[in-house]
């Protein structure tokens, strides 16, 4: 396949999607370096917010750091990632903003860490089968929503019966 | 086990499997952190190495470990890394990288755990096949028993806390790969590919992206890690894998209805070049042992070994083929012996009447 700005091989291959139409870029080596895409020049949550999310915003300052870490906002903005795991927490409003605009979500409904104890990994059981079963209706999947509801049935029983004991 | 067996070993993912299998592997990969420590690209080299030295020794006490092979970066050579990478037991950003990173890698190969790579966890369960709910259960009774064993970073309302928030929540991704020729055959990949964007899943395919995968060889995974429960991804990539695989033997199907001479005249072609090239460069051959293995699949094409064709398509990647040659090729080296390499194991595998 060749680059979209010259003829060389493209070896750079960009699917982005703007106003909900899927537009694809084909590069070569050099003509994606002078683009800034590839090592380095990339800003992740420049793609993932638009372009100038890299930008430190007017009266916001970039330099707030994580207390653990020493890992700063703009480094958030500019990498997409995070300096450990307190960052979560000295980030949190960034962070959770991230979250929702990659998952369209920001509340956990999985696995719980043995240690953490049962509790909290049987609420998100509860949470995530009351999600597949709203799932499951609107695509009419009758069956499926009643073995979810089943078994949501079952865990609420059970976590009644452990509540009494 | 050392590592020089562990490279003698065949891939424990791919070779003698029946020609006709559409999904080749499944593979599941957790990201896992450690509560306290920095993520690796801002911790020292100290806390890193105190990191791994603790990871791999508690895996060295875990069963789904032992008899495995426990491996610190700096021991392993950029051939043997590359190798690990072509194998998928080890990222290509590990097999890159300088820092104070650790493998361990079970018995049967299948299971993996890469340390202080993007975060300082990285569990990977990979079998033969479809088989993703096993794969599944065996991955999660490792994060289990290793969860008990060191403090993973997770906090009640995010969940697993990763180094990227692409990977926050469950820190989990599912894939199957699968042998999608008929589909490529039959120029129907682009539409799959957007239609899976939309339900967040994506299609990758090897050494490339869209129609141009190496081989026809393409992986469907989860983008999505937060929100949903892992049963739910699985749940989800599985119904949709089972989906594919239908569309493949349909489009297959109708290849064989609506132009069967055109149909035969790749495979043969693929056949003949394989058969008689002098310089063979990996893509090519990766798409031209994809036609051969469909055509097996399909009664077009009969081998005495037809399982040989899979380790062939193992041995066509750069790494490997060095291994087979004994010494460091260049690329046009590579090409030609390459070429010299799968002519004399077709002449081995082809003892059988042909087309």
């Amino acid at each position: 396949m060749k680059c979209d700005r010259c003829d060389q091989e493209a070896t750079v291959h960009l699917t982005q999607v703007i106003d909900g139409k899927m537009k694809k870029l084909h590069l070569c080596d050099t003509c994606a370096s002078e683009m800034g895409v590839g090592k380095g020049g990339f800003s992740v949550s420049d793609v993932l917010l638009g372009k100038g999310a890299a930008q430190p915003l007017a009266g916001v300052s970039g330099n707030r750091a994580c207390q653990t870490c020493g890992w700063t906002l703009r480094k958030l903005r500019k990498t997409g990632r995070l300096g450990c795991p307190d960052c979560y927490e000295a980030f949190e409003k960034e962070v959770k903003s991230l979250l929702q605009s990659i998952h369209q979500s920001t509340e956990h409904l999985g696995r719980v860490p043995r240690t953490r104890g049962s509790r909290l990994e049987i609420a998100n059981r509860l949470e995530d089968l009351r999600s597949r079963i709203t799932e499951a209706v609107a695509e009419e999947a009758y069956e499926k929503a009643a073995a979810y509801r089943d078994e949501l049935t079952k865990l609420e029983e059970s976590l009644g019966d452990t509540e009494a004991s | 086990m050392t590592l020089e067996e562990l490279l003698d070993r065949p891939v424990a993912w791919f070779v003698d499997h029946d020609p006709g299998e559409i999904a080749i592997s499944s593979r599941v990969r957790l990201a896992r952190n450690l509560d306290g420590v920095p993520f690796p690209q801002v911790a020292d080299s100290d806390q890193l190495i105190r990191l791994r030295g603790q990871v791999l020794e508690a895996l060295r006490r875990n069963s789904h470990f032992s008899g495995g092979t426990f491996l610190e970066m700096e021991d392993i050579s950029a051939e043997q890394r590359a190798l690990l990478h072509e194998r998928s037991l080890m990222s290509h950003e590990m097999a890159e990288g300088r820092g104070p990173s650790g493998l361990a890698i079970s018995l049967d190969l299948q299971d993996v755990v890469m340390v202080n790579e993007e975060d300082h966890l990285r569990l990977q369960v990979m079998r033969p096949g479809f088989s993703l709910r096993g794969v599944w259960d065996e991955i999660a009774a490792v994060d289990d028993d290793l969860s008990e064993e060191v403090d993973f970073a997770f906090a009640d309302d995010v969940g697993f806390l990763t180094c990227c928030p692409t990977n926050t929540g469950t820190g989990l991704r599912a894939g199957v790969m699968l042998h999608l020729p008929g589909l490529s055959l039959m120029e129907e990949i682009q539409p799959v590919v957007r239609g899976l964007g939309k339900m967040g899943l994506a299609v990758r395919g090897l050494g490339g992206e869209g129609s141009d995968a190496d081989g026809s060889l393409y992986q469907v995974s989860n983008q999505i890690t937060l929100g949903v429960s892992e049963d739910h991804l699985i749940d989800t990539i599985h119904e949709v894998v089972e989906e594919l695989i239908r569309h493949e033997i349909n489009a297959r199907r109708r290849l064989e209805e609506s132009k069967p001479e055109w149909l035969r005249d790749r495979v043969g072609r693929a056949l003949g070049i394989l058969q008689n090239s002098r310089i063979l460069p990996s893509k090519e051959a990766l798409d031209l042992l994809s036609m051969i293995r469909m055509g097996l699949a399909m009664d077009l094409l009969i081998l005495d070994r037809a399982h040989g064709i899979e380790q062939l398509m193992v041995d066509a990647r750069p790494a490997h083929l060095q291994k087979i040659a004994g010494k460091t090729l260049s690329p046009s080296e590579r090409d030609i012996f390459r070429a010299e390499w799968v002519r004399s194991k077709l002449a081995d595998l082809r003892k059988g009447p042909t087309l």
